[in-house]
């Protein structure tokens, strides 16, 4: 396995194990990120009924809408964690 | 869809982890001193190596933990504060909400981290 990067680099083997290490936390850090977005916009917009097991429009443009909110409540949230110290 | 808000996490998440790691650190160090109490030399006995390795899980951990944390306050403060969805952009009100949510949660955590660093320690607060 050759270890030389396109970068004209030299990348040790710490150095990928510590990339491949940086990539797992990358998907993990997604999945679950995708699994609490999956749940929150079920539980806040799919009606609890459940006569049809097709989405209606509501529900279709609720969670179009949802995605989006959630997305944007990460975006915030990450820039007030980056941006101040957190408070003591 | 708007493209130029996609690639927000990445960037913004080095940050964030980057500040809860470095304010995760003062208090693991000192659980690693009082657990240094607790088994004499626990540390100090091991290889420079081991030492390495120990810090790079240590760090890892680290990262980890403040991912899984940033996710959760994400899930918490949306679901406290985010109820309609008439529109697909947060509203003043909505936005001020998840301000203080995360900024709550935050010192929550901080509170609660202190008082679990003191159990851990051993010394009961004395109240």
């Amino acid at each position: 396995m050759s270890t030389k990067q396109g970068f004209g680099q030299t990348a040790t083997p710490k150095d990928v194990e510590e990339m491949v290490g940086m990539a797992q936390q990358e998907m993990e850090y997604r999945v679950e990120l995708f699994n609490k977005l999956t749940q929150s916009c079920f539980d806040k917009c799919i009606e609890k009924k459940f006569k049809d097991s097709e989405l209606n429009l509501g529900e279709n443009s609720c969670v179009d809408r949802c995605v989006h909110k959630y997305w944007q409540v990460t975006a915030m949230i990450g820039q007030l964690l980056s941006s101040g110290r957190p408070p003591m | 869809m708007d493209q130029e808000r996609r690639p927000q996490p990445p960037a913004s998440l080095r940050a964030a982890v980057a500040a809860l790691a470095e304010c995760k650190l003062k208090s693991s160090s000192e659980g690693m001193d009082a657990r240094k109490g607790m088994e004499p030399g626990d540390l100090d006995n091991l290889s420079e190596a081991d030492k390495l390795r120990m810090v790079t899980m240590i760090d890892q951990l680290q990262v980890r933990d403040s991912l899984r944390m940033y996710n959760s306050l994400v899930e918490k403060c949306f679901g406290q504060c985010i109820d309609n969805f008439r529109r697909k952009t947060l509203d003043k009100q909505e936005e001020s909400c998840v301000r203080v949510c995360a900024e709550k949660y935050l010192k929550h955590s901080m509170r609660v981290s202190l008082r679990f660093t003191e159990l851990n320690q051993g010394s009961m607060t004395p109240d």
